[in-house]
């Protein structure tokens, strides 16, 4: 793609700052509660796993 | 005979549903999920040709189409969920429900934040105060609502009962939602694909947004199934503690 039709592509006819914004909302969104919540599964798993003393 | 589901529900789960979960959380569902949305994304900004009225800007479509049939999609989950719960006492099928209800929270986020981001270059208006828009502001008010009661108890499992009637009342929104554009006069279009003479769109557009919302069922089974093994985890060491401490300190309804 040429750097000129790329930018057109980019701009989206002066839409490109609501579909790129709808886009990223949609695309950050999933990839930062997906690594919230995955990253919650871990400590879970971790604290799940610890060796735990016999008083405990 | 053996249910899978039912028992996944209830309190035994069977190898069936082990595996199933197992798998959804794995990292090769996973590195499907992620292929769904680079096929979609491509197809949705690329490949799919601009709309004849609202030109490139309609490519908002295929995102905001998707979150809002699993804003609703995830609530009527819930709803049966619940039901399920209050009817036979699974376990599960509360653990399922509070599994999906931030999921769902962030479906109606996306579906809202999109509509306005759709809205302002098509009407002129990030937000109007039409049965639709509301009905759906509504939805999410009722999401946060359901979040904010599951954390208002002192124990996790006083807090099932009353979470459970609170998520089938707050499906009664849903048929709302359903029938906001056709018995108001609204801004919001009407559907153009859930109809009973078949889909209006164009297949070179149909398909795109079958794709993307493949990628966001994808997704959710995803996060589900990681959640569901997070919250599945923790009721094992509040069991656990509580074994360990000898007295009763959190009771289950079930």
């Amino acid at each position: 793609m040429m750097p000129q039709a790329f930018w057109s592509w980019v701009a989206m006819d002066g839409f490109g700052v609501y579909v790129w914004s709808a886009y990223g909302f949609v695309v950050g969104g999933f990839v930062g509660f997906g690594y919230y919540i995955w990253r919650a599964l871990q400590v879970q798993l971790k604290s799940d796993s610890s060796p735990r003393s016999p008083d405990s | 005979m053996s249910y899978p589901l039912f028992g996944f529900l209830g309190f035994e789960a069977t190898d069936f549903s082990v595996t199933t979960l197992s798998f959804f959380a794995s990292t090769r569902f996973l590195k499907i999920t992620l292929l769904l949305w680079g096929i979609g994304l491509i197809l949705a900004l690329v490949v799919s040709p601009p709309d004849s009225q609202q030109g490139e800007g309609m490519r908002i479509l295929y995102v905001h189409v998707p979150a809002s049939w699993f804003a609703l999609g995830v609530l009527t989950l819930m709803a049966g969920a619940s039901a399920l719960f209050l009817i036979f006492r699974m376990p599960r099928a509360d653990i399922l429900a509070e599994t999906l209800a931030p999921l769902g929270t962030l479906m109606t986020c996306f579906s809202l934040t999109t509509g306005a981001l759709w809205g302002k270059p098509m009407w002129g208006a990030f937000w109007v105060w039409d049965a639709r828009l509301t009905s759906m502001l509504i939805l999410l008010f009722l999401y946060g609502g359901i979040l904010s009661l599951r954390r208002a108890f002192s124990t996790p499992f006083a807090a099932q009962q009353p979470v459970a009637l609170l998520t089938l009342v707050a499906w009664l929104n849903v048929p709302l939602i359903k029938g906001s554009v056709h018995w108001f006069h609204t801004l919001h279009q009407p559907p153009s694909l859930l109809k009973t003479v078949g889909p209006t769109l164009h297949p070179q557009m149909l398909f795109p947004l079958l794709v993307m919302s493949f990628a966001f069922a994808a997704s959710l089974l995803l996060l589900t199934a990681w959640r569901m093994q997070m919250i599945q985890a923790r009721y094992k060491m509040l069991a656990r503690t509580q074994r360990a401490c000898g007295q009763v300190l959190w009771e289950r309804s079930g």
